[in-house]
């Protein structure tokens, strides 16, 4: 396996996909049918090829492994480095996993453009891959920023009514936040010489530059998760983008910002990091409880389920930076948790939205009379959503608990109060769609596909929430190697 | 063996999934009736066994969470407390399985409602033999899903729909307090383990704390978490207002769920954590005091309610209170004692409601019933039997319980143990009025005309009678025969080896008369009730007119429901909604992205207005521009 460069691989295997589909005729009869068809299977084999990755790497082993390193400019100390540790690798696999299920989920929604459309997916993938596997500062910025450019399309082409706005107010918080980053990473390179990731964490850096180097980050990062106050875009974007978008938005864009802080902000400012952190707490239970209780006021279903995600990515950073082993655990184990239930959500908010045409939750109703197996499905990932025992949600916010306690118990008895107002929620929701009196409109059940990927994502889920070491296992060494 | 009796419910549960569009639903109930009878069966025999030699065993499952020093494996725990438990459930469940193909026959969707029954018992089954904390916890949780299911399960009725929802979230709001308990029980245990945790429970030096005027230390805050985890499960006051609304679920979910087994969790919970309530004097206190509290709160209640089934349901609440005075005075056997004969007897007089309920039409209201015990003898039977078991009567399972219960009050060195005494004392005589003014009115009281639907006799009445009359055998006979296990110091050895830690000594010290009192009282409570009905129906509106405000209080269940909706519920909505329009969309979005977007509009329309493209604009600015500068080069080089 040393020779194969693998992990360069399986990052421009999508964006050679995404090739090939430009090159096919465009006056072919079966046109549509095969950009679909190719999508589909690139993104499969990019997700064996992450399964080679997941055999092949070693959990004993806490150093950066499948490691590339070209020098681009060697001059200037610029390097092609790339390399997986245990968090990326999970990255990795959610987001392999997450794009052939958005193909499929659009597989029939979508009919204008859809060759532009699996494009926007597959450079997605090509972004995310890149961006999980770098080591090089600057190859990071560029992936980063470069991810945010095909959603900133699906959202703005192919979304609601009130699609350019979202967009642009997506475009330009998550803008916003980079150039801030962008700024840190110049100062961060011209101090140090390097942007080598690895270099870069052997070096001390003065305390008074790292509290503006972290701010620097955290403004982009913050944005990403979304923490409170930066969080107004999340909402608009996912009411107005696609179900497929919203999946690849509330699946893995929200983690980027939870990575960021993993890999950049812990290592390289550790003193910054835990002068910051009381405040961090403070912003990340304003995002538990603020948030689950603007949740209950939501009428329309996928602003509903952004405002769930936006008060689970508040475990996330609470978990973070409490700093101790159960608050990391817990928190990678939620981006992954979460990446699948609010997948899960967004498909089925989709579902039902096309289904039904509308957006309320009050004009749905009665739907488990009509339509069993959607509403069975629905209510075990609403389960996953309120951190139910036996999902992989209550491993995730289990450990955040204990992190948080270990910090301070007020802390932890804060957070715990998001697993009521989650309750209260999200059940709220599922009391009107599928509970009460159906109306007299004809609804089709689930279609054997949709079962399909239903019964996937429920096996996730529920295999995460009984064997929760498969995946703790994976990032355990990684994690450990942050805490101080 | 063991792991059969435990997970044959889940099986059953599978097959419901799996094959309920293959296997028609008569064979599947036959075989979930099989499967449960089965793990009864067998959890019979491994209590016998365990009686027989006491000890504690365990049977490991798999391994769930490893996290540093968390480590979590699930187990089943075989000792005399689960096992007691495990057959109670068993044996109701079955019961109540019998009963539902007679209840629920005429049911559309009655694959879901067994499907959901099988489960409720699985985790039932796996909440009361858990070896930890966290896998007790999983159980705990998932009784309560259930609950939530059943209650829900006519969901096309609002009312139902609502009050699953009421039900699972006040149930959530204690589940909270419970797992904060158990990461507090980690963090200075170290494992989550119950017999490690009694092991270490001496060798733990507790921090104390000053709160206000009391010392409080982490064993405190600990027992009072798991307090709170108890009170919401097992509807103590103020987590109680779900159990009245949750009787919107058929009435076999209400024997088996909101009567027998689930609300008796939190007083599991409570024997099964024995050691941290025992050496916390301040909680002790505290329980006996929210016991008492709770049994005449929904004592006084249930004299003024008119639907059968919630009277029925308060009643629940206040025995669940009883249990609750005698875990307090350290007498946790006495408190699984009074569970075991209570969920006979409650059990037995819910399903007797529901076939009363069925027999006139699916109308609850007492008010409305009359003249019914020559129509359904076989239940004004059992009801009455019920009620007797319920009201203490001698002989009656009940009596044997409960008495001793109450008297507890007089020997225990607690604070508040004569105020809960005489607590106790009312609660019992109010508990025969309540219980004999249903009987009167459901069966004698012959004002009203309400059209009927006798049952006929036929096959399916095999499966009314069946349930029916063993459970009234239970009701009148469980007492006498097993309260040796319970009370005698014969036994004690298995309550021992279950890490109980009784306080048997106190048994049997008061004089005859004294200790005879609650019995008494019961029997007055009776013999009113029968004169009030029967010869002096006046004296009842006398009751009602001169104890008005009283009445409406009773009546509007000490406005707990009131309060709780215009004060906190809509409050939340109302902040929810304020919040989310004043400051999201108001204050962030109109100073960030939109205040952007807007000033850089605003700054390039200003900038825009100096291109005029008149060349004496251009020339005025310039000559203006130069006028400054040399001004300002004068200025700063002369």
């Amino acid at each position: 396996m040393a020779n194969i460069p693998i992990l360069s691989l399986l990052i421009f295997f999508p964006f050679i996909s995404s090739l090939i589909i430009l090159s096919i005729n465009k006056n072919d009869q079966f046109y549509d049918r095969k950009v679909k068809e190719i999508g589909l299977w690139s993104s499969l084999i990019t997700f064996f090829l992450s399964l080679i990755l997941l055999y092949y790497f070693d959990t004993t082993d806490d150093n950066f492994q499948f490691t590339e390193i070209y020098k681009i400019i060697p001059d200037l100390g610029i390097y092609y480095y790339l390399g997986i540790d245990g968090i990326s690798l999970s990255f990795i696999l959610l987001t392999t996993f997450l794009i052939p299920i958005c193909i499929i989920a659009s597989w029939k929604s979508i009919t204008e453009h859809i060759n532009y459309y699996i494009i926007s997916f597959l450079m997605i993938e090509f972004f995310l891959i890149g961006l999980f596997s770098s080591l090089d500062l600057f190859i990071f910025y560029i992936f980063f920023e470069g991810s945010l450019i095909p959603l900133f399309l699906i959202i703005g082409i192919w979304g609601g009514k009130n699609r350019i706005y979202a967009a642009y107010k997506f475009f330009l918080y998550t803008l916003f936040g980079s150039l801030f980053m962008l700024l840190g990473i110049l100062v961060l390179y011209f101090y140090a010489g390097t942007s080598n990731y690895t270099q870069l964490t052997d070096i001390n850096i003065p305390f008074n530059l790292q509290i503006w180097l972290f701010l620097s980050f955290f403004i982009s990062f913050a944005i990403k998760i979304p923490m409170w106050p930066f969080h107004t875009w999340l909402p608009d974007a996912h009411v107005e983008a696609p179900t497929s978008g919203s999946i690849i938005l509330a699946g893995i864009l929200l983690k980027l910002g939870g990575y960021g802080f993993l890999r950049y902000s812990l290592p390289l400012f550790p003193e910054a990091a835990i002068f910051f952190s009381s405040f961090i707490y403070f912003l990340s239970i304003i995002a538990i409880l603020y948030i689950s209780i603007l949740a209950l006021a939501q009428q329309n279903i996928k602003k509903l389920i952004a405002y769930s995600s936006i008060a689970h990515m508040g475990f996330v950073t609470l978990g973070i930076f409490s700093k101790n082993m159960e608050g990391l655990q817990g928190a990678v184990f939620q981006m992954i948790s979460h990446g699948l239930i609010s997948s899960a959500l967004f498909l089925y908010a989709g579902l039902l939205i096309d289904r039904m045409n509308t957006k309320d939750i009050n004009k749905f109703g009665g739907l488990w009379k009509k339509i069993p197996y959607f509403s069975s499905f629905f209510l075990v990932f609403c389960l996953g959503a309120i951190s139910f025992p036996g999902t992989s949600g209550f491993i995730s916010e289990l450990l955040v608990l204990i992190g948080a306690f270990k910090i301070n118990y007020l802390l932890c008895f804060l957070a715990s109060l998001g697993m009521v107002f989650s309750a209260c929620y999200i059940l709220r929701m599922y009391n009107r769609i599928c509970f009460g009196v159906s109306k007299n409109i004809k609804v089709l059940d689930l279609s054997i596909d949709e079962i399909c990927i239903s019964i996937i994502f429920l096996i996730l889920i529920l295999i995460l929430g009984f064997q929760p070491n498969s995946l703790l296992g994976i990032y355990e060494l990684s994690t450990n190697k942050l805490i101080f | 063996m063991v792991v059969f009796s435990v997970f044959l419910p889940l099986i059953s549960f599978f097959i419901f999934i799996f094959f309920s569009k293959f296997i028609s639903s008569n064979k599947l109930i036959f075989i979930s009736i099989l499967n449960i009878l089965i793990s009864t069966i067998l959890s019979f025999f491994i209590l016998k066994n365990i009686i027989i030699s006491p000890q504690s065993d365990q049977v490991l499952l798999f391994n769930w969470l490893n996290s540093g020093s968390l480590n979590s494996k699930w187990f089943i725990n075989v000792d005399f407390l689960s096992f007691v438990m495990v057959f109670i459930v068993n044996l109701v469940s079955t019961f109540v399985q019998i009963y539902s193909v007679y209840y629920m026959k005429n049911d559309a969707s009655i694959n879901r409602f067994f499907c959901y029954l099988n489960l409720f018992s699985f985790f039932m089954l796996l909440l009361v033999t858990s070896g930890n904390l966290l896998q007790l916890f999983v159980g705990w949780e998932g009784v309560g899903l259930c609950s939530y299911l059943l209650i829900g399960f006519w969901y096309v009725k609002n009312s139902a729909s609502n009050a699953a929802l009421k039900a699972f979230i006040i149930n959530r709001i204690g589940d909270t307090f419970f797992i904060i308990g158990i990461i507090f029980i980690y963090l200075i245990f170290d494992t989550i383990f119950f017999s490690e945790i009694f092991q270490k429970f001496n060798k733990i030096d507790f921090n104390t704390y000053n709160f206000l005027f009391f010392k409080i230390d982490d064993l405190t805050i600990i027992t009072l978490l798991l307090l709170l985890g108890a009170m919401g499960k097992s509807a103590q006051i103020g987590l109680h207002t779900w159990l009245p609304d949750a009787m919107e679920g058929p009435t076999p979910v209400s024997a088996l769920i909101h009567a027998a087994t689930m609300v008796t969790a939190g007083v599991f919970l409570l024997c099964k954590m024995s050691i941290f309530f025992n050496n916390s004097i301040l909680i002790s206190n505290l329980v006996i005091l929210i016991g008492s509290i709770t049994s005449i709160y929904a004592a006084s209640v249930a004299i003024t309610e008119n639907d059968i089934k919630k009277i029925i349901a308060y009643s629940t609440c206040s025995q669940l209170g009883f249990m609750f005075i005698a875990a307090g005075f350290s007498m946790y056997n006495l408190a699984i004692f009074h569970l075991v004969t209570h969920a006979f007897f409650k059990a037995l007089l819910f399903l007797g409601a529901g076939s009363v309920i069925h027999t006139s039409n699916d109308e609850q209201n007492i008010k409305k019933m009359g003249n019914l015990w020559n129509k359904i003898p076989l239940t004004y039977l059992t009801m009455i039997i019920g009620s007797l078991s319920l009201s203490g009567i001698p002989l009656f399972a009940g009596y044997y319980s409960k008495e001793l219960i109450v008297n507890s009050g007089l020997n225990s060195n607690l604070l508040f143990s004569n105020f809960v005494y005489f607590i106790s004392i009312i609660v019992v005589l109010l508990t025969s009025i309540y219980s004999f003014r249903l009987i009167f009115y459901v069966f004698h009281n012959n004002k009203n005309k309400l059209k009927f639907s006798l049952p006929k006799f036929n096959f399916s009445s095999f499966f009314l009678f069946f349930p029916l009359i063993s459970l009234a055998f239970l009701a009148i006979f469980s007492g006498y025969f097993i309260k040796d296990y319970f009370i005698t110091e014969k036994f004690l050895g298995l309550w021992i080896s279950s890490n109980v830690a009784n306080n048997i000594s106190i048994h049997h010290q008061t004089s005859f008369y004294l200790s005879h009192l609650p019995t008494l009282f019961s029997m007055i409570g009776i013999l009113f009730i029968f004169y009030f009905y029967f010869f002096n129906n006046k004296l009842i509106i006398f009751f009602k007119t001169k104890f008005k405000k009283t009445y409406y209080f009773f009546c509007n269940k000490w406005y707990f429901d009131y309060f709780y909706d215009k004060f906190i519920v809509k409050k939340i909505i109302n902040l929810a909604d304020n919040l989310w329009k004043k400051i999201d969309i108001e204050l962030i979005d109109r100073i960030g992205p939109n205040g952007l977007a807007f000033s850089t509009k605003n700054l390039s329309k200003f900038f825009s207005n100096f291109q005029t493209g008149y060349i004496y604009h251009y020339a005025f600015s310039f000559i203006i521009g130069l006028f400054l500068l040399i001004t300002f080069l004068i200025f700063f080089f002369n």
